[in-house]
């Protein structure tokens, strides 16, 4: 599971459906999640954690252009390669960022340590944790 | 040809095995429920007395409680001046010294029969609001039944057999204090083996049907409860 | 409202733990002690039904003294209105089943009030049999329906469901549920599984070493709403194995065994027998008719 840290920027909710938009460092990641009471008390500057599935994040190379709203160009720190599926970790503002993709898509792409690449996951994907004191 | 002596002398032990039973019943049955249950720090010394009998030479016992009762001494004379009870080669005495003798024989079936039930039982009991009587009669007994049965038949078998107390206690009073066991002895002194043999044949059969009793019905409740 | 101070030394493996506890309790709710065993849970709850006296304190239950150090007020269990179930259900074994709960009825011209409980706890079929003739979660309906003969002001379930299978198990929680909602039962629950703490409790009391750890309901205590995740079930880890460069971890939820992938760095922290959460988004799951 990757996990990251940012402070709650915009709340925009229509009906049962948010989409919380968090700020990191000055980038910007945005999730979407329903029914947000819920949820509970969350509020603009509040501190919150960002939780993403390994599988459910996408390598792309530099230039791609994608619909995912959390999309960041990196470098490759570490690759962790088997039979079937292989481990490429990301390392994004001194995070660890860990993507699960298939071996074949792995040598399609060409990925390699300390090389640049996009990686993405879609807001849907994004679960929200609430910062535990 | 039974003889009328023979005839009294068996009724006389079972009149003392049943009497002794009988009290025996109403002192095991609050002692075996309080032994179960209690914390007391002095329960070991109250366990080790109700044992006693089991491991004395039953003319020890015989002889104290014969000390005892004596009307010469304080409490014989007591209990034959205020209560005009003599308990010394006396029918009453018997029972007296029976009671004493066969009690761990009531006490520790009933006690482990206690012991046995889960503790919820009572205190389920309790919190419906029945009160301590209640609870025993209704909740308890009803389901100790094989530990009572076994209490009673062992507590008339061993009564009927007992020998050194009742010699010691009781004397050889024919239709008194003369029980069966005494009879045997007596006969055998006096070589007449045929009347001997008739109370020794007598009290193997009985004390044999008695056991068979137990072991059968404590069997069909053991399989009850299983079921 | 129902009020606790209690204080009691309690003899546990580890020595003399010293209980304090100050609480209330809401009328009509269900209520779960948690916490690990030797916590003083099921203590707290025999010292509320009388059958075991606090050091001091006061119980007060539906405005009603039943214990008040201060004022030398201790009334026996009998006449404090609890009902309490056992977790070895503590049924009387030479009563059937309906014996057991006409021997509960303080007026005994009311045996409709029993008719109308085996009803409602689905016993009348069984009234006549004895309690070695039921299962285990017979026996328990049969305790349960005992305890509310009684109409207690308050319902005290000492782990009445920890020697049940999961499927029994997860049976009688329905139950138990729809009786104490039923009734507007104020309920005290005594558990340390976690599923049936989400399931059950309004409202929970974290005890640890005879204190309060934590109070709230469970989903603050437990932290379930502080994941934005629609789905969520608790469960215990049954097994993890390696396949290729990620793990396969196995979940027992309810009696269904889940299968979650999950990398090496996540698994350092679990391990078998551990509870977890599983969550995923409402987003994921894909629905298709049947």
């Amino acid at each position: 599971m990757n996990v990251l840290h940012g402070k709650i920027k915009q709340i925009q909710t229509v009906n049962e459906l948010s989409k919380i938009i968090i700020d990191l460092n000055g980038h910007t990641f945005t999730s979407l999640i329903i029914d947000i009471e819920t949820f509970g008390d969350i509020a603009i500057g509040k501190e919150i954690k960002l939780l993403f599935k390994e599988a459910e994040v996408m390598i792309g190379t530099k230039e791609s252009i994608v619909s995912a709203s959390n999309a960041f160009v990196s470098t490759v720190k570490k690759i962790n390669q088997g039979e079937i599926l292989s481990e490429v970790v990301f390392d994004f503002e001194g995070n660890d960022i860990i993507s699960l993709i298939t071996t074949s898509s792995l040598q399609r792409l060409q990925i390699e340590v300390d090389k640049e690449f996009l990686w993405f996951v879609k807001a849907n994907e994004v679960t929200l944790q609430k910062e535990i004191k | 040809m039974i003889e009328e002596s023979f005839v009294q002398t068996m009724s006389l032990t079972f009149k003392l095995a049943g009497v002794t039973t009988l009290f025996l019943l109403m002192i095991g049955i609050p002692l075996g429920y309080y032994l179960a249950a209690t914390k007391n720090r002095l329960k070991p010394v109250l366990e080790a007395i109700v044992s006693m009998p089991l491991v004395l030479p039953p003319s020890v016992l015989g002889f104290y409680m014969l000390v005892f009762f004596s009307p010469k001494n304080a409490f014989g004379q007591w209990l034959d001046e205020t209560l005009d009870l003599r308990l010394v080669f006396s029918f009453e005495g018997l029972v007296v010294a029976s009671i004493i003798f066969s009690l761990p024989f009531m006490v520790h079936p009933i006690q482990s029969g206690f012991s046995a039930l889960p503790k919820d039982l009572t205190e389920a009991a309790y919190t419906l609001g029945k009160s301590k009587i209640n609870v025993l009669f209704r909740a308890l007994l009803p389901n100790i039944r094989p530990s009572l049965l076994t209490g009673i038949v062992i507590s008339f078998a061993h009564t009927v057999g007992e020998f050194g107390v009742v010699l010691m206690m009781g004397g050889n009073i024919s239709g008194e204090t003369r029980v069966a066991s005494i009879a045997i002895y007596d006969e055998v002194e006096s070589l007449n083996y045929s009347a001997a043999n008739q109370y020794a044949l007598t009290l193997f059969l009985i004390s044999f049907a008695i056991l068979l009793f137990v072991y059968a019905i404590n069997k069909h409740f053991l399989k009850a409860e299983l079921s | 409202m129902n009020e606790l101070i209690l204080s009691k030394d309690l003899r546990g493996a580890n020595g003399v733990i010293p209980l304090e506890i100050n609480t209330t309790f809401k009328r009509g709710e269900l209520t779960v002690l948690f916490g690990k065993s030797g916590a003083g849970k099921s203590t707290i709850l025999r010292m509320i039904a009388g059958l075991l006296e606090p050091t001091g304190g006061k119980i007060v239950i539906e405005d009603e003294i039943w214990y008040d150090s201060s004022k030398k007020i201790n009334l026996p269990p009998q006449k404090r209105k609890v009902g309490f179930v056992f977790q070895e259900y503590a049924l009387f074994p030479n009563m059937t089943v309906r014996q057991n709960l006409l021997y509960a009825l303080d007026d005994k011209k009311k045996t409709f009030k029993v008719d109308e409980i085996l009803k409602i706890t689905e016993l009348t079929k069984l009234e006549n049999e004895k309690p070695d003739a039921l299962s285990g979660g017979q026996k328990q309906r049969v305790a349960l329906a005992r305890a509310l003969v009684r109409e207690p002001k308050i319902l005290l379930l000492d782990e009445p469901l920890s020697a049940l299978d999961f499927a029994m198990r997860a049976k009688l929680q329905d139950e138990l549920l729809k009786i104490q909602r039923h009734f507007n039962l104020t309920t005290i629950l005594v558990s340390h599984d976690i599923g049936e703490v989400y399931k059950l409790a309004q409202f929970v009391l974290e005890l640890a070493d005879g204190k309060i750890l934590r109070q709230g309901t469970p989903s603050e205590i437990f932290g379930g709403s502080k994941i934005s995740g629609k789905f969520k079930f608790s469960g215990e880890i049954v097994d993890i194995a390696q396949s290729d460069i990620v793990f396969i971890v196995s979940i027992l939820v309810g009696q269904d065994v889940v299968k979650v992938v999950s990398t090496k760095e996540e698994i350092r922290d679990l391990k078998i027998g551990q509870k977890v959460t599983l969550s995923s988004k409402a987003f994921n799951p894909i629905i298709t008719p049947i």
